[in-house]
């Protein structure tokens, strides 16, 4: 019992002592790196970065201490950090870094990194990561704190084994687009493949539909735009009655609203479904690869354009990245990491092993890939990020007003009209709390 | 009649339940192909390597382990805790005892999340503080004191009950024969109180074997997870791999050693439920 | 004054001490530290702390999100509470007068133990449009898309209704037990049948459990949070047909997509929960006072 009370009060004493933690940098000569990573074990990109640990270890002697946490891994981080005790490394979607970390100064400036040479190469950094991609991501002070090693965006995926005309004839206009899905659905099928269990993948062809006709820049100016008027934009009319025309006509799959995540996806890889289309990440050969049926092969076209649209040439493109936590105590070694990885012959196995688009050019794009590689050089630097980066710059936007309202005009609730109207009214009042 | 043919929905449910258990099991040794093409289906042959992954890839077994250990020092230390207060406030007559007992009983009305972030905030601190005095500190301490705080309410209230339905009469003859107040609590009281201090000890145990929102909250290394946050991280990790399979496999490691629990002193709790609830 | 006495007086602050500092340095103080927290706008440790007075709450009764969750977290109380006690209520007038009652109750209880994550994730996999149970139900019609956004929460509303009864059915039994036998000797020869017995000695007599299972049930009801959680799914946040004040709390806080970290707001949510039980329970046991029965 005694023991109990001592600990009581050394508890209470540590609350009434504690202030601000101090911070100290990483000095030289580590010895070991912990890395948070946001994979899972079994993960494509978790066996690729395990490998390169394993490698890293051998060469440097210093010791990786890896912790495989999935996708909430920076709320973990964000705990630590406010306890003083961060990850050196850890990995995410560039935006969340941003909206997790970066909003309370919690990263490190990387811009040494940019300047270190490749381990076993003569280039630098710099030379291999198009800035264009980390451009939005950028400390106070002005430096990088994301240094990407894949590259994302959402894509029009098909199985070029059933439908081949999809492939040497991809619909280019959003009337194309509709003549492609009654042809399909003449033929019986529903033919667009959806979870609509996670309001994300909802929200792509919303989002999608908004880039195109209003261009990039239009939903987070909307989204922080406190009188609602930006919603008046025609843009977002025409948009949502776009994707209305797909609610209402019946290309959605039976049941998309009812089952949970990976249901649907994996049903259209394996042939369960009778679907065709798939508006998702560029994770998705590595995700349904295993669900596949044989003889499945992944290619994608771009989101069809609109007639007028300011958006036409625009393509998704976010990035997954490295970033080192403010306060990380062995620093020094996580920068020896992301050098080491980025090396062509590593890195290039996120390309053929984890099927997915590195940002280094020299490094070639996966078969599955090919498509979207072309689809992201064609549009020059109309690249945008998921959400158009709304759900970054507004989370409580994106919770409260953007998902839910997607969601009911998924299912139904709400008509074109009414969805628009619903976003800028709810705009309004958030804008008013 | 009426009350015969009444009796048939009871025994429905009573055998959905029972069903569910035995589909779970079955399930936990399916391949994961056969789960979605033949949900009803016996197994073709049993797949140990379920429960092999369940175990290894996914912490399962570290998360066991942690559970174990944490479940098992917070309910001890709660009724460690909770018996000589709950002994004292019903016997002494000193005036802060009955509000005392009163004050305790409040906290069942505080629901935890009415306190979560004041807690998450208190404890990042006390992680902090020791990481820059002693560079060292675990989570797990900060989630065994906040269970044992979070659970003295309801024990404290359990036991004073247990009390006061115990005679006096043996504590005043101790007294008597000179023996000092302590002794008399550890040798004769407690002995005495020995079923609520039973009972009480299992219903810490199952509800805290269960607890996930605090864990989710203040546990952050994947190494320190307790067993519901390692089977939530699991049914992600089956999100991305489809590994169905296993994750049935983690469910059934979850819920098999509280059935067992329940099976063996299933009386006691719903006993101490009552004595807990009717006093 | 004897030595008893003596030795108790010593002996009170050793004894009740340590348990009374846990409590209040880990459970009372975070609740009033809450309230506290609650008048400021706050992203966590290492951001300043800003004093905005009752702006949370204001921005509570502004916030339709959060009226939904609270309506919902109600609806939960209410209607899963009607089905649960006459569920339970007659459970043990059936169940009174069968030989296997104490199997039947047990079997009845044990979802109530199992952790309401595993069940969350089982019970999403039964209900897939093409899964177990609309393979039993299709035959008699009953078959629908039960994690569909129309149905969720009702489906939401019938797993709670299926863990939680057997523990109530549980605590209603005890109090039928301590009934003296000869009360429905005497009611059987006055010629009442079961119902009239249930309602003149079963409730009458054991009205003392009823009130205590009722307030349990508030005080319980208004936590729940792992089930919903883990049934809706971990791939997204759950859906605004099922969110109730705790879910909201979290996805204000620290969890969802996009984590909001607006711990002032999910703090004023708590102290909300806090006023709605003392409401509820205060109210509950004043229109459920009543002379005891004794016997």
């Amino acid at each position: 019992m005694r023991v109990r009370n001592i600990v009581a009060i050394a508890a209470v004493a540590a609350l009434a002592l504690s202030g601000c933690g101090s911070s100290d940098s990483g000095s030289g000569g580590d010895k070991e790196l912990t890395y948070w990573s946001m994979w899972k074990p079994g993960e494509d990109q978790q066996k690729v970065l395990q490998s390169a640990i394993e490698g890293f270890e051998k060469s440097t002697g210093i010791k990786v201490k890896v912790q495989w946490s999935g996708r909430d891994v920076l709320k973990q981080v964000a705990a630590r950090l406010n306890a003083g005790d961060p990850p050196d490394l850890t990995d995410q979607d560039a935006g969340a870094i941003s909206g997790n970390l970066g909003k309370v100064d919690g990263v490190t400036g990387l811009s040494d990194v940019y300047s270190m040479t490749i381990e076993g190469e003569s280039k630098k950094v710099s030379e291999v990561i198009p800035e264009g991609l980390v451009k939005a991501y950028k400390t106070k002070d002005g430096q990088p704190f994301v240094v990407p090693y894949e590259v994302i965006g959402s894509t029009m995926w098909f199985n070029a084994a059933a439908n081949p005309e999809l492939a040497t004839n991809p619909p280019k206009t959003w009337a194309e687009f509709i003549t492609v899905l009654d042809g399909l659905k003449a033929k019986g099928r529903t033919p667009i493949a959806l979870d609509g269990d996670i309001k994300f993948y909802d929200a792509y062809w919303t989002t999608w539909s908004i880039i195109r006709h209003g261009g990039i820049g239009l939903l987070p100016k909307a989204a922080t735009d406190k009188t609602g008027a930006t919603f008046d934009d025609p843009a977002f009319l025409k948009a949502a009655k776009d994707v209305e025309q797909l609610i209402k006509g019946g290309y959605l799959v039976k049941d998309f609203n009812g089952t949970k995540w990976p249901a649907q996806q994996n049903a259209w890889a394996g042939g369960k479904t009778p679907t065709d289309l798939l508006l998702m990440g560029t994770w998705a050969p590595s995700e349904t690869g295993p669900q596949a049926a044989s003889g499945f092969k992944h290619r994608s076209f771009p989101f069809p354009t609109v007639e007028g649209g300011k958006g036409n040439k625009a393509a998704e493109a976010g990035v997954i990245g490295f970033a080192i936590p403010k306060k990380a105590k062995n620093a020094d070694a996580a920068k020896k990491f992301i050098a080491y990885f980025l090396n062509k012959e590593r890195l290039a196995k996120i390309a053929t092993d984890a099927k997915n688009l590195t940002p280094r050019s020299d490094v070639a794009a996966p078969a599955e890939l090919a498509d979207y590689q072309k689809e992201v050089s064609a549009a020059g630097s109309d690249l945008f990020l998921p959400y158009d980066d709304a759900s970054a710059i507004a989370p409580e936007w994106a919770t409260n007003v953007w998902e839910p309202a997607n969601a009911d005009f998924f299912n139904g609730k709400l008509d074109a009209a009414g969805f628009v109207k619903r976003l800028k009214d709810e705009t309004i009042k958030l804008g008013k709390q | 009649m009426l009350a015969r043919l009444a009796r048939i929905p009871v025994w429905v449910w009573v055998g959905f339940n029972v069903a569910l258990l035995g589909w779970l099991a079955l399930t936990s040794l399916k391949p994961s192909r056969e789960i979605f093409d033949n949900p009803f289906s016996l197994p073709t042959g049993v797949e140990a390597a379920n429960y092999d992954s369940a175990w290894t890839v996914s912490e399962l077994g570290q998360g066991f382990i942690n559970s174990l250990f944490i479940v098992a020092i917070a309910s001890v230390a709660v009724v460690a805790l909770a018996a000589p207060a709950a002994y004292m406030l019903t016997r002494s007559t000193t005036w802060t005892a009955s509000p005392l007992t009163t004050f305790f009983a409040v906290g069942m009305g505080i629901p935890l999340q009415a306190v979560i972030i004041p807690i998450f905030v208190m404890t990042t601190q006390i992680s902090s503080f020791a990481n820059d005095t002693f560079g060292w500190w675990d989570d797990r301490i900060s989630l065994t004191i906040v269970y044992i705080a979070m659970s003295l309410p309801f024990t404290v209230f359990l036991l004073t009950g247990f009390f006061r339905t115990l005679p006096e009469d043996l504590e005043e003859a101790a007294a008597l024969d000179g023996a000092t107040g302590l002794r008399t609590f550890v040798r004769i009281m407690l002995p005495l109180a020995q079923p609520g201090l039973i009972t009480a000890l299992i219903l810490n145990i199952v509800s805290l074997w269960n607890e996930t929102l605090l864990a989710l909250i203040l546990i952050t290394d994947n190494e320190q997870y307790t067993l519901p946050q390692a089977l939530l991280g699991l049914y992600q990790t089956m999100q991305y791999t489809s590994n169905w399979g296993g994750l049935f496999a983690g469910v059934v490691i979850v819920v098999v050693p509280i059935l067992a629990i329940y099976l063996w002193l299933g009386r006691r709790i719903i006993e101490g439920l009552t004595v807990g609830s009717g006093k | 004054m004897t030595a008893l006495s003596r030795a108790r007086r010593r002996l009170y602050w050793p004894f009740v001490a340590p348990a009374t500092l846990i409590y209040v340095a880990f459970f009372v103080g975070p609740a009033i530290a809450s309230i506290w927290i609650s008048l400021h706008k706050w992203r966590g440790a290492g951001d300043e702390m800003d004093f905005t007075g009752a702006a949370n709450y204001k921005r509570l009764l502004e916030d339709d999100a959060f009226k939904d969750s609270f309506a919902n977290s109600l609806k939960i109380l209410v209607i899963c509470g009607v089905f649960i006690f006459a569920l339970a209520f007659l459970m043990t007038i059936v169940l009174r007068e069968m030989k296997s009652r104490k199997t039947v109750r047990a079997l009845l209880f044990f979802p109530y133990i199992v952790s309401p994550v595993a069940i969350g994730v089982g019970l999403g996999l039964l209900l897939d449009p093409s899964g177990v149970v609309n393979g039993v139900l299709e035959p008699v019609g009953l078959n629908r898309s039960w994690l569909a956004p129309d149905h969720i929460f009702a489906t939401i509303l019938i797993g709670i209704i299926w863990v939680t009864t057997g523990f109530y059915v549980t605590l209603l039994m005890a109090g039928q037990e301590r009934i003296p036998a000869y009360f429905y000797e005497d009611a059987t020869l006055a010629g009442a049948n079961r119902w009239r017995q249930f309602w003149h000695v079963t409730l009458p007599m054991s009205w003392d459990i009823v009130t205590v299972a009722a307030v349990l049930w508030v005080i319980n009801s208004l936590k729940i949070f792992e089930f919903i959680y883990a049934f809706t799914g971990t791939g997204d946040s759950p859906p605004s047909e099922a969110r109730t004040i705790p879910i909201y709390q979290f996805l204000m806080t620290t969890g969802g997509r996009n984590p909001a970290y607006a711990l002032g707001y999910g703090c004023a949510m708590g102290v909300v929960m806090i006023a709605l039980v003392t409401v509820l329970v205060v109210g509950l046991r004043r229109v459920m006072r009543r002379e005891a029965v004794h016997f």
